[in-house]
């Protein structure tokens, strides 16, 4: 069964509310090209669920659809902080909720596992209780000892960007799997972009680097360079230099409007081109 | 000691266990989940006196005999999990927490065995736990391993990885043996990183009468004969003399089986 999903007709099974959770880690390989669909699509009060979060949380906090975030971390690595989060988390007009990237993990362990929490020593000692007030502790029922109850998270959605994919719905990821597979897992409805969709028999040759597999994923659609402007190892690098004028563009309201209106409200190809075209790209960003 | 030989039903560490029985251990706990003919062959050799597993059986044949006649004549005492428990139970011991919890219902196991259940602190629900499991040794055989002690595994990993992370010591035997940095390509296979492995010997054909993926196949005819061995106590006693004590190594006890039984179990016919 072909599960080859255009990306808007993805974003057209999300509704308002809806949490989502999104694999990559930093300025690697996010889902980028997914994420702006969502945003074109008016989508409003949405969860977001990260690990290490970047420039996909940062967008979706700019163009004011998300009520809340479950993350770890949340910023633009050598760039320095993420002027969008940063700025609604000092006029606190989104709710956040700081883990940490073991406890990120762990919850959505947990609602894989479908047990209601898992134990964890991550967090004993340090302020992520104090930070977190929704975090409990738990006695160990054999030894006495205090642990951390990570709550299980069950996304509703997962987005993610891979190297491979098969219209299936299986995906190869080559580089740092990060928590994809946890999300994939996780989350109700899992949808995939590729740089390249395979078929069957090429994508088995991958092995053990066939990492999604086809029974989390609900929707696969071939994006080239779908997680522009971060990196999509090892093809693509991140594109610092695009990252810098998202920065810029963040300092003032007729900036960041043409940034939207350029790079948001556009199709993919059209994207592309706004960016340099793809010729371009490959010149200044493959690996 | 509590001693886990790691591998399900694929890579089973046979000659690390016929080198335990030619030493004559004694007093070993053995965890395992399904004790297969490795621990069958232990027991009738009285190197454990306790069994933590789940699923004793012959896969695909019936039951283990000596087992059952060690549980019959009360010289062995038993823990017994569900296979879901016994891995959850390594994964605890993995992570360095005291217990794990669980979905799986309750079963009349947990009146034989310590168990407890906890209570939700977000949903007040009652969730059943296992307390961790951590063997003093785990041992595995792979199908690669380089003088780093890195182990590489490719076809079913099983609990491998849980019960050897779950460990103090891990040891282990391989198919084949490299140099350092040889390995490095297949990092998809890569069962354990070095610095958590204490020691490696070579031994090709390790895990007979169990197979090696791409190497060699189960010996499926030992698995259905090893029942009639096993059931009389005297010719399950002589078939040790004969096969182990009577050997002095893995590689005399490959001989004794002879070059032309093992091409048969050999992937492409040749060894």
């Amino acid at each position: 069964m072909s599960k080859l999903l255009s990306a808007q007709a993805m974003v057209d099974q999300i509704p308002d509310g809806a949490s989502v959770t999104i694999g990559g880690s930093s300025l690697s390989r996010k889902p980028m090209a997914l994420v702006r669909a969502l945003a074109r699509s008016g989508r409003k009060n949405l969860t977001l669920i990260v690990n290490v979060g970047g420039p996909e949380v940062d967008l979706l906090i700019g163009l004011g659809v998300v009520s809340k975030v479950i993350y770890a971390f949340v910023g633009f690595e050598v760039l320095g902080l993420a002027p969008h989060f940063r700025a609604a988390r000092q006029t606190q007009q989104v709710e956040f909720e700081e883990w940490t990237e073991y406890t990120v993990m762990a919850g959505l362990d947990a609602a894989i596992k479908r047990v209601p929490f898992l134990p964890t020593r991550a967090g004993l000692g340090t302020d992520v209780l104090h930070v977190n007030r929704s975090f409990r502790t738990i006695e160990d029922p054999f030894s006495s000892q205090t642990l951390v109850a990570v709550p299980a998270i069950h996304p509703d959605f997962a987005l993610l960007h891979v190297n491979y994919a098969d219209d299936r719905g299986n995906g190869v990821i080559l580089g740092d799997g990060h928590i994809d597979v946890l999300c994939a897992k996780a989350a109700r409805t899992t949808f995939m972009s590729c740089e390249r969709v395979l078929n069957g028999e090429e994508l088995q040759k991958f092995g053990r680097d066939v990492q999604v597999l086809r029974i989390h994923t609900q929707g696969v659609t071939e994006i080239a360079w779908g997680a522009h402007p971060t990196g999509c190892a090892p093809e693509y690098r991140a594109d610092l230099k695009h990252l810098e004028e998202y920065i810029a563009a963040t300092g003032d309201a007729a900036r960041w409007n043409a940034y939207k209106d350029n790079m948001v409200w556009a199709e993919h190809n059209q994207y592309l081109d706004r960016v340099g075209g793809r010729e371009h790209l490959v010149s200044r960003l493959h690996v | 000691m509590t001693l886990y030989m790691a591998g399900f039903s694929h890579l089973i560490p046979f000659a690390a266990a016929h080198e335990i029985i030619r030493q004559k251990k004694s007093h070993l706990t053995l965890c395992r989940a399904t004790p297969d003919l490795i621990y069958d062959q232990m027991i009738a050799a009285g190197v454990a006196d306790r069994l933590v597993f789940s699923y004793a059986g012959n896969p695909g044949v019936g039951l283990l005999p000596a087992f059952r006649r060690a549980v019959e004549q009360g010289d062995i005492s038993l823990e017994e999990y569900t296979h879901f428990e016994m891995v959850a139970r390594l994964e605890a011991g993995a992570a360095g927490l005291p217990f794990w919890p669980l979905k799986s219902p309750i079963t009349d196991l947990v009146l034989r065995r310590p168990a407890a259940t906890v209570t939700c602190p977000y949903t007040g629900a009652a969730v059943p736990t296992v307390p961790a499991l951590n063997p003093d040794v785990t041992w595995v055989h792979v199908q690669a391993a380089d003088s780093d002690g890195n182990l590489y595994v490719s076809g079913l990993v099983g609990e491998m990885k849980e019960a050897a992370l779950a460990a103090k010591t891990v040891v282990a035997t391989t198919e084949s043996f490299y140099p350092a940095d040889v390995l490095r390509t297949r990092r998809g296979e890569l069962l354990l990183p070095g610095f958590r492995v204490s020691a490696v010997a070579h031994v090709p054909m390790g895990a007979h009468p169990s197979y090696a993926s791409g190497l060699y196949e189960r010996d499926t005819r030992f698995y259905q004969q090893w029942t009639a061995i096993a059931k009389d106590a005297e010719r399950c006693q002589a078939w040790l003399e004969e096969w182990i004590y009577g050997t002095a190594n893995h590689e005399q006890y490959l001989s004794k089986w002879g070059q032309d039984y093992l091409n048969h179990l050999v992937v492409g016919g040749m060894l």
